[in-house]
């Protein structure tokens, strides 16, 4: 498994047509390899962590059965680009009819607290600043979160996020750059409080 | 285009020289730029940085897993997965190597526990005779009518193991002391023998003090120190050096690594033999192809427990040290072990030893049909208890 490691995402999803063990090691590889970035996206994709497990595990065992039944998987974009299209896909599904935001999923903080410049000085911590992004970037509308989470999450392409979000690359930079400055904006006193 | 649109092209490097070096030069006129350049990397920095935070809980990885029928693997865990070895690495081989050293064990004890009774029951015979041809036998019911048969069968046709009251009295005898329970009784007095004082042991009168009145031949073996079993017990920790010295080292050692249990008997005065267990590693470089036709070489150092025979040879002993040389076969789930060793036992009490040795351990072992070897040289320390 270990020089699996080195295989790039297209020979491994060719090796997930092979008989265990060698579809077990790829997989074993494709998954430490994009399971965190996935269920990232999950989580901001889901109203409940337990939600976002649900879709991770469908996403896998959607992917699975496409990649060992040959089926052409990736196309134009990369492997996880793919895995966040079915992830994506599968949430819509699943969340169609949900328009309401929440933020259960994240921890739990004050988004009062968040937006009210007062509680600065309530000296927040640095380990929290990664739960305080979470949290903005939680609250941006859907089109600017998913395109955050994708570009900084994920670390996707503008390009391939186009692919999975069916706009086109111009779209979703414009998304991004909004996206990053809303979040920047949120965060700017804590950040300076933090700075200091 | 606004700040931010502009760091996060300057950083994607989507610009020509020319356009970076001026938006670099902005940089010492504009705070306002530097301090949203300094907050992009901060926020960007924090998520990628801390991606990990955001995995998938056990459950879910494990849940993917079962469903789609896999194992979950760690990223080194062929570091200590084993060479494929079939019977030799399943539970039943190390369930059956347990009952056959458990058995082994068992017979050795056994075989020296039953000599000890014939002589202990000869012993007794003797006794009889003394006593039946000083025609002073008590008339004692149930046990007459046994001696007036041993009467009148040959000693050599007796039975070896016999519960009688006749052995009650014998064990006043040995005693020194007349009793007047069973033969005062009678009005009797059985004669005191000296052919058995050799019996009369503080343990064994230790064993009658309890109210038992078990025949003389069931004297216990670890009580008794005019017998000695011959058996030795050992226990030694090592330090190994592997050759080639090992570049990786195992996931997860097992708690008693590189400790050995052993269990010796005297096949005489200069010869040893026995059962050792091992808990030790290797250091295995082997090659093979896997289905993907690729040829790997693997280096692992998996932990093994190893079974071995031993022969031991004791050629002098002086000023309470016992020099030794010593062989050894054994085998465990990834294939065949030699081992041979050299050292000495300094002896400061007459059962308790201490042991300092050389090893020199080979392990031949088969993958994909080829064999391979791994060896390495060991000094090792213990002590041991001789019965």
């Amino acid at each position: 498994m270990k020089d699996l490691d080195k295989y790039e995402d297209s020979r491994l999803i060719e090796l997930l047509k092979e008989k265990n063990p060698v579809n077990n090691k790829a997989f074993n590889v494709i998954y430490n390899r994009y399971s965190d970035k996935l269920h990232a996206f999950c989580l901001f994709k889901s109203p409940s962590r337990d939600d976002a497990a649900e879709l991770f595990q469908e996403t896998w065992i959607k992917f699975y059965n496409y990649a060992s039944n040959g089926n052409r998987t990736t196309g134009e974009i990369s492997l996880p680009a793919y895995l966040y299209q079915i992830a994506r896909n599968l949430s819509i599904d699943k969340y169609r009819v949900r328009k309401n935001k929440s933020i259960q999923n994240l921890d739990e903080l004050d988004l009062e607290k968040l937006i009210d410049p007062l509680n600065i000085h309530e000296n927040y911590e640095k380990e929290q600043l990664l739960s305080l992004i979470s949290l903005a970037v939680n609250n941006l509308s859907d089109i600017y979160k998913e395109a955050f989470v994708l570009r900084w999450f994920a670390d996707l392409q503008f390009n391939e996020i186009a692919v999975i979000t069916g706009e086109t690359a111009e779209c979703i930079k414009m998304r991004c750059y909004r996206a990053m400055s809303e979040v920047i904006k949120s965060l700017n006193p804590i950040i300076k409080e933090i700075s200091k | 285009m606004n700040n931010i649109e502009q760091i996060m092209d300057f950083l994607d490097g989507n610009w020509d020289p020319e356009t970076e070096q001026s938006f670099a030069a902005r940089f010492s006129g504009e705070p306002e730029l530097r301090s949203e350049f300094r907050n992009y990397i901060m926020i960007s920095g924090e998520v990628s940085k801390n991606i990990k935070s955001f995995g998938p809980p056990q459950h879910a990885t494990e849940s993917v897993f079962d469903t789609l029928g896999f194992s979950l693997m760690s990223e080194s865990e062929s570091a200590t997965q084993m060479p494929k070895a079939g019977f030799f690495r399943s539970k039943l081989f190390s369930s059956l190597m347990t009952g056959v050293v458990s058995a082994i064990v068992t017979y050795l004890i056994m075989l020296n526990y039953n000599s000890g009774k014939i002589e202990l029951n000869h012993a007794n015979y003797v006794n009889q005779n003394n006593v039946q041809n000083s025609a002073n036998i008590p008339k004692v019911s149930s046990s007459a009518t046994d001696l007036k048969n041993q009467k009148e069968n040959t000693p050599a046709e007796r039975p070896i193991m016999k519960r009688s009251r006749t052995e009650n009295v014998k064990v006043i005898i040995l005693h020194d002391t007349v009793y007047s329970d069973k033969v005062q009784s009678l009005g009797i007095q059985a004669p005191v023998s000296a052919e058995i004082a050799f019996s009369n042991t503080p343990a064994f009168h230790v064993l009658n003090m309890g109210g038992r009145s078990e025949p003389s031949n069931m004297q216990p073996i670890l009580l008794s120190n005019d017998k000695n079993l011959g058996i030795t017990f050992e226990f030694n920790n090592s330090t190994n050096w592997n050759f080639p010295v090992e570049t990786i080292t195992p996931k997860s050692l097992s708690k008693f690594n590189n400790m050995n249990l052993a269990i010796l008997y005297d096949l005489d005065k200069y010869f040893r033999t026995g059962i050792q267990i091992d808990q030790e590693t290797f250091y295995l470089i082997y090659q093979g192809t896997e289905s993907d036709d690729i040829t790997y070489q693997y280096r692992q150092q998996p932990n093994f427990t190893t079974y071995s025979i031993l022969f031991r040879y004791y050629p002098v002993e002086f000023y309470q040290i016992k020099p030794f040389a010593g062989a050894g076969f054994g085998i465990n789930s990834g294939g065949y072990v030699s081992r041979f060793s050299a050292g000495f036992e300094y002896m400061p009490y007459d059962n308790f030893s201490f042991l300092l040795s050389g090893e020199y351990a080979n392990l031949w072992f088969n993958h994909q049909g080829s064999s391979f070897a791994a060896s390495k040289a060991s000094l090792r320390y213990g002590l041991s208890y001789h019965f």
